[in-house]
């Protein structure tokens, strides 16, 4: 009689699929140990035959299923055999991905530039190489004008000189816009000015323009207290402080809540709790008329910053001539996160 | 401007200064850029007659002096002195024992052993320090015109507050002390004093004949001449006040002037009346021919007909409103002088004062478009001075001047237009009572402004709305956003903004530098554009290249470790006309090192996949070309490897280049620099994606794709280009995809080059076939072949 707990403690054991399949064959096989009782069947009184036949078939399926399984439980196991092969150390450096920046700057004035479009204003650029007539003369400075002496100037041996402000380029769209104007304009500007800690010859400005039938101080007002939430946070608060530019009436200087104190003084803001970080005022009607813009009908406001001032405060650069100096170890500084 | 607080309060005198009216100054446009107190520091000080004057006994450059107390009592003090300025008779300040200097008890001292009954005092020991008032006195200070009835608190006016007010230039009517009080009296409401009446002098037929070449020039003229003149010390309340205001004393002729300009805002001008030639005044334009003046700073200046003069029948003696003529400078010996009182267009005064490049206070005030009724005012103060204190007798006056001196300035506008401009609903009557010291009619909601003469900003209403707006407070107007009705540009981002963007995805960092550059940098292209005025010699041009910028930020990192750089730059530059500029920078190894040793280094081939990464995603059409640059050109292709350059071709036109940096540039470098490759490319303003095209959509195949590799061999001298114009020369249907895949030179030890290319096909309608795949293989050998292609494999 066939041993069976014998033959499943056998099968049991064998752990490789040579020797599996040599106990296959030998048991399962055409000369295998079940055939040959398959064979002397024949010799069995019929009833007794039948009954055995179905014995052996049962016990046939029965090897046949233990087989199958053993296989793939050795494969399996020879699998993971080869996949730990693979196994990593997650403790060991990362590869070093790097990642492509744009220079703190340019990403402060998209800040700027992407307040403003909300508000529906449209960027614009123009000509660093400037006519003393975009630069000054269009801006209500005719030649001899003493405010021309607030703007340090460098001329050029070509007759023309380096803007000192982008408000050249609010005359370059009065001329080729069609009212109203909504712009913001900005780009690098340049002064003859000593360099120090927070002066630079070479800067950069933010400009915005804004020109429409009924444009009233408020308005200014209202656009310069959502640019400085936008920029700083809903709690702030804007200044205005009387000053004079030539091509606006009035013009002023406009502070904000000091960003590093928040109002309570400090170094930055010369503990007065408040940071002049821009210039606004409304369009002169003599700039207007110049474009033939009736200023009867039509009013408007413009507000300027340096890029370089609200780059400063909002990181706490201490010094700006980091921002030309592309050390790739400041500029990695600022993480893809910071804009928010 | 400098501002004694007691001289202002002299005109003010409910002024209270302290951190409120200061703030309300400041948010009206009065900056207060510094404020010095002088305290008084001192007690029991008092005035002395200096009897005798004998040098120390034991120490040389010291004095031993007796001094009499005025008022006091008759015994003479015996006080050592090191200063030198005194003499026997002056009256000086004497701090006696018991009394306090700076805060500090005095005690009777022995100096180098001798008893010192006291101290003869400087304006330092009274409390001016010496760094803020440095150049306006120094030794012990000579007390002039003084009796027994003063005291030295009251003669140097102390306390005090000295305030330097920054003043816009449209200001001109804030140049003085008078006028400064004026507009705070405005803006705080406070009274004025206005005590500016004096007597006119007697217009006498006079000696001096006026002759004013042109009234748009010089409106008014006066020209007194004064007479048995005494020039001396002015007194010493009149020295504080011009002191505290940063002015020198000289002596008193001179210093009455500067006071009245001061006081007033007028600059005037003595002349010797020696230098006057034949009695006569002549207001005219120098002479082209080469006519020149010796000026009272000792320079020699050509003059020209953009400057206007004071001249004589025969020569100049000054120029208007600027600087005076050496040889009509007020000598010691001087009995007779004239004084002059004008009015000079601001235009002249700035031409002429930038021309020859004197600037003084006198030229700062012209220039800043004065009150032409000052001139009168000024003088007759000038006069009621000299008069007063005895200086001189007035001999004459003449005056010239255009009729009117100005027309009547009136601004009109109505309540409804000032509500409009500030956003506001303000009543009349609130305007109206914001509407202070200004002279005005109101009919029906319709102000009818006056300008003051001073007032040179007034011209147009808004001028006016500023003042009621700022009496008003611009902070407590409240803010309200506008309507955002005009959205309807087409949102489209600059090249220059795309480029930044595109890099930064293809993992580059953004640098920026200066746009002035050294005179001896690499010169990069032709005719460079030159700063007229730099600053110093390293900021003289502006760049005509971003390549020796980008090239220094990379060598600087390098020094500092960073060796692994991929960067890029955009800016403008200047080569003939100002251009838009993107340059490029890579060296080193792609990644840092790393365990893994996984990395890339990129070189020529990685900067030609930018720039044409770049090409197609901003649909620019960029090629690469390897032909000649145009002569202009050639100084920035020789910054480039002379076998590892090529240009950037677009539209058919050079718009750049790229290579690996000419090693003879970069040999001398320390540390040693590896290989550098840099790109750079040119636009033209305004810079815009002219060839910006929308995007469609394009259902993607879903059927497979068949891929065929073919090596082919040419000769070495059938190039890349060759070849690639031939493929794209035929029609290959199905065609998705051609990679070369591998490149061997000298294959077979022939002169021949290899080529094996991965040619993948697609069809959108069904899978194709064996056969289909070949016929479209075998067009493209067969086409190769008339190239003189020889076919290697075949899969
Ligand atoms: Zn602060």
């Amino acid at each position: 009689m066939i041993n069976i707990k014998e033959i499943k403690k056998q099968l049991e054991q064998a752990n490789s699929l040579c020797e599996l399949e040599a106990l296959r064959i030998n048991l399962l096989g055409r000369q295998g140990v079940l055939n040959s009782y398959l064979k002397d069947l024949k010799n069995l009184p019929l009833d007794e035959r039948k009954k055995r036949g179905e014995e052996l078939n049962l016990i046939k399926e029965e090897l046949e299923c233990i087989i199958s399984k053993k296989i793939e439980a050795i494969n399996r196991s020879l699998l993971l055999e080869r996949l730990k092969k693979d196994s990593i150390d997650p403790y060991l450096p990362p590869f070093p991905i790097n990642i492509g920046r744009m220079h703190i700057l340019n990403r402060v004035i998209n800040k700027i530039i992407h307040v403003l479009e909300r508000l529906g204003y449209e960027a614009v650029e123009g000509p660093e190489v400037e006519t003393e007539y975009y630069n000054f003369e269009a801006l209500n400075m005719p030649l001899h004008h003493p405010a021309r002496d607030m703007w340090d100037t460098f001329y050029l041996n070509n007759g023309k000189l380096l803007r000192t402000h982008t408000s050249p380029i609010q005359i370059r769209a009065m001329e080729a816009n069609k009212l109203p104007i909504k712009i913001i304009a900005s780009g690098r500007c340049f002064r003859r000015d000593n360099p120090d800690a927070s002066h630079s010859p070479i800067f950069h400005q933010i400009e915005a323009l804004y020109i429409d039938k009924g444009v009233s101080f408020a308005h200014l007002k209202g656009t310069l207290e959502y640019f400085a939430r936008s920029m700083f946070g809903r709690e702030q608060k804007v200044k205005f402080i009387l000053s004079y530019f030539p091509f606006v009436e009035p013009g002023a200087e406009v502070a904000v809540k000091c960003v590093i104190c928040k109002g309570r003084g400090c170094i930055t803001c010369k503990q007065t709790g408040w940071l002049e970080i821009l210039g606004a005022g409304m369009v002169h009607p003599e700039v207007l008329e110049r474009q033939n813009i009736d200023y009867k009908i039509y009013s408007g406001f413009a507000f300027g910053m340096g890029a370089e001032r609200i780059a400063m405060l909002m990181y706490g650069i201490n010094h700006i001539r980091h921002f030309l100096d592309n050390d790739l170890r400041f500029l990695n500084q600022f993480k893809y996160n910071l804009e928010d | 401007m400098r501002f004694s607080l007691n001289w202002l309060k002299e005109f003010i005198p409910d002024f209270n200064y302290n951190d409120k009216t200061k703030e309300t100054l400041e948010l009206c446009g009065l900056e207060i850029e510094n404020e010095l107190k002088l305290e008084l520091s001192f007690k029991n000080v008092v005035i002395g007659e200096i009897l005798e004057i004998v040098p120390h006994p034991k120490k040389k450059n010291l004095l031993l002096t007796s001094v009499k107390v005025l008022g006091g009592d008759t015994s003479l003090k015996q006080i050592v002195c090191g200063a030198h300025n005194i003499k026997k008779g002056d009256m000086v300040p004497v701090a006696l024992p018991g009394s306090t200097v700076n805060h500090t008890k005095l005690e009777v001292k022995e100096i180098a052993g001798i008893k010192s009954e006291g101290m003869l005092l400087s304006l330092k020991e009274l409390g001016f320090p010496e760094e803020y008032f440095s150049k306006s006195h120094e030794g012990i200070l000579i007390l002039k015109d003084v009796s027994e009835k003063d005291n030295i608190e009251r003669i140097l006016s102390l306390p005090d507050v000295i305030l330097e007010i920054k003043i816009f230039p449209n200001r001109s009517d804030l140049l003085s002390v008078y006028g400064m009080a004026r507009e705070l009296s405005v803006i705080l409401d406070l009274p004025l004093s206005n005590c500016l009446v004096y007597s006119k002098p007697s217009e006498t037929e006079g000696q001096v004949k006026l002759e004013i070449e042109n009234y748009k020039d010089c409106s008014f003229y006066s020209a007194t001449v004064i007479e048995e003149l005494q020039v001396k010390d002015s007194p010493t309340f009149m020295q504080i006040k011009l002191i505290k205001s940063g002015s020198r004393p000289i002596n008193n002729l001179v210093d009455i002037s500067n006071y009245v300009m001061l006081e007033l805002g007028q600059p005037l001008h003595v002349f010797d009346y020696r230098s006057i030639q034949e009695d006569t005044i002549k207001i005219r334009r120098g002479k082209t021919c080469g006519e020149v003046l010796l000026t009272l700073d000792n320079s020699v200046k050509t003059l020209d007909d953009e400057i206007l003069l004071i001249a004589t029948a025969n020569e100049a003696i000054g120029v208007a409103g600027i600087i005076g003529g050496q040889s009509s400078g007020m000598q010691e010996n001087t009995s007779k002088m004239l004084l002059e009182s004008a009015h000079f267009s601001p235009e002249i005064i700035r031409g002429g004062r930038r021309k020859m490049g004197i600037s003084t206070d006198a030229s700062y005030r012209f220039e800043r478009d004065l009150d032409p009724y000052l001139a009168e005012l000024a003088r007759n103060r000038a006069l009621e001075l000299i008069q007063r204190l005895g200086y001189g007798v007035i001999s004459s006056s003449t005056t010239a001047f255009k009729k009117p001196l100005q027309t009547e300035k009136l601004i009109t506008f109505s309540t409804n237009e000032v509500n409009n401009f500030l956003g506001t609903e303000l009543p009349t009557s609130e305007i109206e009572n914001s509407l202070r010291g200004m002279n005005y009619n109101l009919i029906n909601d319709t102000f009818i402004i006056k300008t003051p003469s001073y007032r040179r900003d007034l011209e147009i209403p808004q001028d006016i709305y500023e003042e009621i707006g700022r009496v008003i407070g611009y902070n407590k107007i409240p803010g309200v956003l506008p309507p955002i009705t005009n959205l309807s540009f087409t949102y489209k981002k600059s090249l220059e903004a795309n480029l930044r963007d595109l890099l930064v995805h293809l993992g580059f960092i953004e640098v920026i530098n200066s746009s002035l550059v050294p005179e001896d940098e690499i010169s990069l292209f032709g005719q460079p554009l030159k700063l007229i005025n730099p600053l110093s010699k390293d900021m003289s041009l502006f760049r005509s290249s971003l390549l020796p910028g980008i090239l220094k930020t990379a060598i600087n990192n390098i020094k500092f470790g960073v060796k692994n750089l991929t960067i890029f730059e955009t800016g403008r530059v200047y080569r003939q006309t100002e251009k838009s500029s993107l340059a490029i920078l890579i060296t080193g190894e792609l990644f840092s090192i790393n365990w893994l040793k996984m990395n890339i280094k990129p070189d020529f081939y990685y900067l030609s996949g930018v720039i044409n990464r770049i090409s197609e995603e901003l649909n620019l059409n960029l090629q690469i070309d390897d032909k000649t640059p145009n002569q202009v050109d050639m100084n920035s292709y020789d910054f480039f490897h002379p076998f590892c350059r090529a240009l950037i071709v677009k539209d058919g036109k050079e718009t750049g280049y790229l290579g690996e940096i000419n090693p003879f540039l970069i040999a001398e470098i320390k540390p040693k620099v590896e290989k550098i490759f840099l790109a750079e490319m040119f636009f033209d303003l305004p810079v815009k994606l002219e060839n910006y095209k929308s995007t469609f959509y394009h259902e993607p195949s879903r059927f497979p794709s068949a891929e065929r590799h073919l090596s082919v061999t040419f000769p070495a001298e059938v190039s890349f280009r060759n070849i690639r114009e031939k493929i794209d020369s035929i029609k290959i249907k199905h065609l998705e995809n051609i990679n070369l895949i591998d490149l061997l030179t000298n294959f077979d030890y022939e002169n021949k080059t290899s080529y094996t290319f991965s040619f993948t096909f697609r069809s959108i309608e069904n899978s194709l076939t064996e056969v289909q795949v070949k016929e479209e293989i075998e067009k493209i050998i067969k086409c190769l072949i008339t190239i003189g292609g020889e076919l290697r494999g075949n899969i």
